[in-house]
């Protein structure tokens, strides 16, 4: 007998998103890094208008970069702690559905605290962010860092030194993803013609779609047991 | 898993193959002649000066890195596919001769850059990547030596060293999406604005030619296959010492 | 389930990789197609052939001059003309004088009429102007990485006066005037005010757009060519019969503003790479040979002890 493939996956991020709604652990430790990440950046530069469009989108796509290391941490981390995977691995459940699951409630929380980030953004920096393409690039950007993020805290919740690992073994992976996010939002915020800009996302959705084919098939490797 | 510990037996280390005697000579002649052709045949840039020679060891050293982390992927997929440890040996292999390699290419543009740029590193999309892919590798052996676990170390290692070339893949066309890196061809233009570039330096292709055959191909593929006889070694020793605390 | 699910993951595996390179590639052509405009303007330059100097230096070689240079010495006639160019390298000390009239074989036995030193874009060049009765020389020489580096312009037409000076840059407007009267005061041709009003015009050359200013002074005719450089003007001066002039002053400052430079010496750090490169591997293959050697020795211990 054999649980059907989306069946499991909804049933991982089901439990992912319940535990989350009823802890609220990742959210606001992300949420609070966030914030934090954001203002100090702001304190630490001390820009001028224009020197500000040029730097909040790195800004931004570091805060997240750093926010989502932090939420996949903890949610490998407390999947391994209470021995989630192992007692998953015994039923016969594709392996690529728990990949999926866990993906999309990565990507979901990231996500939320991406889209915090906007008006946060928007309000610090005096930069309107809140643009129909910058949600698109967020949402691309967010996708990569979460796909290839949930493969590696797989991996790496596995290791001795656990935490510090995942941030080394993840960043330069996705620089690709960080570039084309990067240089599309500052791009966007800066009211460029959109044909200059517009590979940007296309390159990202590329880079996007094949890193989710190599995590979803490298994924059942990485948890057997 | 059964099928995985059956096949996870290291060859009994076997004296030096007298085709590896061969390659070994072979390499260290081909050094030698590269080093002639880049040092002795090939006449100097008169733009660039002496230190532009370095460049026949610069450029070919990245294909080697190239070859080798292409080695690295081969050798992930197939051990993921067959559980053969021989295919993990040839992926650790690559990484550490691809290693070597890379940051041979990464100080020596770094050495040429001084005189020519003026500066020892500029934060240029080509160096900036290329430094990116040089600390991936240095993750992938950290990510190996995290896990204790031999298993677990293969096949994590196989995954990371697939995902990883894709920061090869970007040094390489980074420069096709970023066209604002400085990094030059093979021919530069004329220092002053002479309306026209130099005629080519004699003998830079023939050097570059066996250059990159020598420090392309030849290097990499002796240093590896030395590399994988050193990690069969390790393996075996490691399962002759768990047959004697086992027994 | 587990042969199943490796089954088909493989071949995705192998596809998706395939997938990973076409991106790239893609990438390539696209950016390959944008460039075309950059690369085509690129081979349309034509390729300069150079002359290089044993001594380290290089000029660019005068096609249609005779080409007489040796192995350390560039120099270009042009019997026509009755002109010669040379470009030599000497120490630092030496005299550019004696330096220049030693490698065109003729000695130069007065004062010069003008010398003084230049700040170009490419470093400060101290300029000396003999009048030897019909033979005219212009000498420039720089002092760099312990070497002086001399060209010498030479010019023996009896019916012609050619000078070759650089001014300082010192006026703001666009005109090479004040440069060519500066050159004409200072050589002692004529003071400004002797100067009648000039026959301006332009010329254009392969070296770039020379302004003219032609004077006649007491039935001399006397042209000046002028090139705004920068910080520099290129100035000729010729008193007497002006047919020559204009390839006179294209040779020679094809040879100066064309590519005259020394190529730098830097070896040292060549050598600093090759160590780099040796040291490199040399940790590389050491700490191969270290593990090798103590796994051996672990591996004898091993044997001994399932031998007890």
């Amino acid at each position: 007998m054999k649980t059907g493939f989306w069946q499991v996956t909804f049933a991982v991020l089901r439990k992912d998103m319940l535990a989350e709604m009823r802890s609220r652990e990742l959210l606001s430790v992300m949420g609070l890094f966030a914030l934090l990440s954001v203002i100090i950046f702001s304190f630490a530069l001390e820009l001028d208008r224009e020197a500000r469009e040029t730097a909040i989108s790195g800004v931004i796509w570091v805060t997240v970069a750093f926010a989502s290391i932090i939420g996949l941490n903890r949610s490998m981390n407390s999947e391994r702690e209470q021995g989630n995977f192992d007692a998953l691995l015994l039923a016969p459940v594709d392996r690529s559905a728990l990949f999926l699951g866990k993906f999309l409630g990565n990507f979901l929380v990231v996500l939320l605290v991406g889209l915090v980030l906007l008006p946060l953004g928007t309000l610090l920096y005096n930069i309107t962010l809140i643009q129909p393409w910058v949600l698109l690039i967020l949402v691309l950007g967010i996708f990569g860092l979460s796909s290839i993020g949930t493969l590696l805290a797989a991996m790496t919740a596995q290791t001795r030194a656990r935490d510090a690992l995942l941030s080394i073994a993840m960043l330069p992976i996705v620089l690709p993803v960080l570039l084309a996010a990067v240089r599309a939002t500052t791009s966007i915020i800066s009211n460029e013609p959109i044909e200059n800009w517009i590979t940007w996302p296309q390159i990202l959705l590329v880079v996007d779609l094949i890193y989710l084919v190599l995590c979803f098939f490298t994924f059942g490797f990485v948890i057997e047991e | 898993m059964a099928q995985a510990k059956a096949k996870d037996i290291a060859q009994e280390p076997t004296a030096t193959p007298s085709l590896l005697r061969i390659l070994t000579l072979v390499t260290v002649l081909g050094v030698v002649v590269a080093l002639v052709f880049a040092l002795v045949i090939a006449g100097t840039d008169i733009e660039q000066g002496e230190v532009q020679r370095i460049f026949y060891v610069h450029m070919p050293a990245f294909f080697g890195a190239f070859v080798a982390f292409g080695a690295t992927v081969l050798g992930g997929v197939m051990y993921l596919w067959k559980r053969d440890p021989k295919w993990d040996r040839l992926a650790v292999a690559g990484v550490e001769v691809g290693f070597a390699l890379a940051l041979i290419n990464l100080i020596t543009g770094s050495i040429w850059a001084r005189p020519i740029w003026n500066t020892w590193w500029t934060w240029d999309p080509r160096l900036t990547s290329e430094a990116i892919m040089v600390l991936t590798y240095a993750a992938y052996m950290m990510l190996r030596a995290g896990i204790d676990n031999v298993d677990t170390r293969r096949r994590f290692a196989s995954v990371y060293g697939i995902l990883a070339f894709a920061t090869v893949l970007l040094v390489l066309f980074i420069i096709r999406v970023r066209d604002d890196t400085i990094h030059p061809t093979v021919v530069g233009n004329s220092p002053q604005n002479a309306q026209g570039s130099f005629a080519a330096t004699s003998g830079v292709v023939g050097a570059l030619m066996v250059g990159l055959l020598v420090w392309g191909l030849i290097v990499p593929v002796t240093l590896m296959w030395y590399r994988i006889r050193l990690e069969n070694m390790l393996d075996w020793v490691n399962r002759k010492k768990m047959e004697v605390l086992s027994a | 389930m587990n042969k199943r699910y490796f089954g088909w993951a493989r071949w995705l595996v192998i596809g998706s990789m395939l997938l990973l390179l076409v991106l790239p590639l893609g990438a390539q052509d696209d950016a390959a197609e944008g460039s075309t405009d950059a690369d085509m303007s690129e081979e349309e330059e034509p390729e300069i052939p150079f002359y290089s100097s044993s001594e380290g230096f290089n000029v660019p070689i005068l096609s249609t001059w005779v080409d007489e240079s040796d192995n350390m010495t560039a120099l270009f006639t042009n019997t026509d003309l009755q002109a010669r160019i040379v470009t030599a390298a000497a120490g630092e000390g030496d005299d550019p004088t004696a330096v220049a009239a030693d490698k065109l074989g003729i000695t130069i036995g007065s004062e010069p009429i003008f010398t003084n030193r230049v700040n170009t874009a490419d470093g400060t060049w101290e300029q000396r102007y003999y009048d030897e009765g019909d033979t005219h020389i212009s000498i420039l020489s720089k002092t760099q990485e312990g070497r002086r580096y001399v060209i010498a312009f030479i010019e023996s037409n009896p019916d012609v006066a050619v000078y070759m000076p650089l001014i300082d840059r010192t006026w703001d407007d666009e005109s090479a005037l004040p440069g060519i009267e500066q050159s004409i005061e200072s050589l002692g041709i004529a003071t400004a005010d002797e100067l009648p009003e000039p026959t301006l015009g332009t010329v254009s050359l392969p070296t770039g757009e020379w302004q003219t200013a032609t004077y006649d002074l007491d039935g001399t005719t006397v042209t000046g060519y002028g090139l705004n450089f920068g910080v520099t003007d290129y100035v000729a001066i010729a008193v007497g019969d002006n047919a020559s002039v204009p390839d006179l002053v294209d040779a020679y400052n094809y040879t100066l503003l064309g590519g005259f430079f020394v190529t730098t010496s830097n070896v040292e750090y060549l050598y600093l790479g090759l160590a780099v490169v040796v040291i490199i591997f040399a940790v590389l293959l050491i700490s191969m040979w270290m593990r090798w050697r103590n796994a051996r020795r672990d591996l004898r211990t091993v044997e001994q002890l399932t031998s007890n």
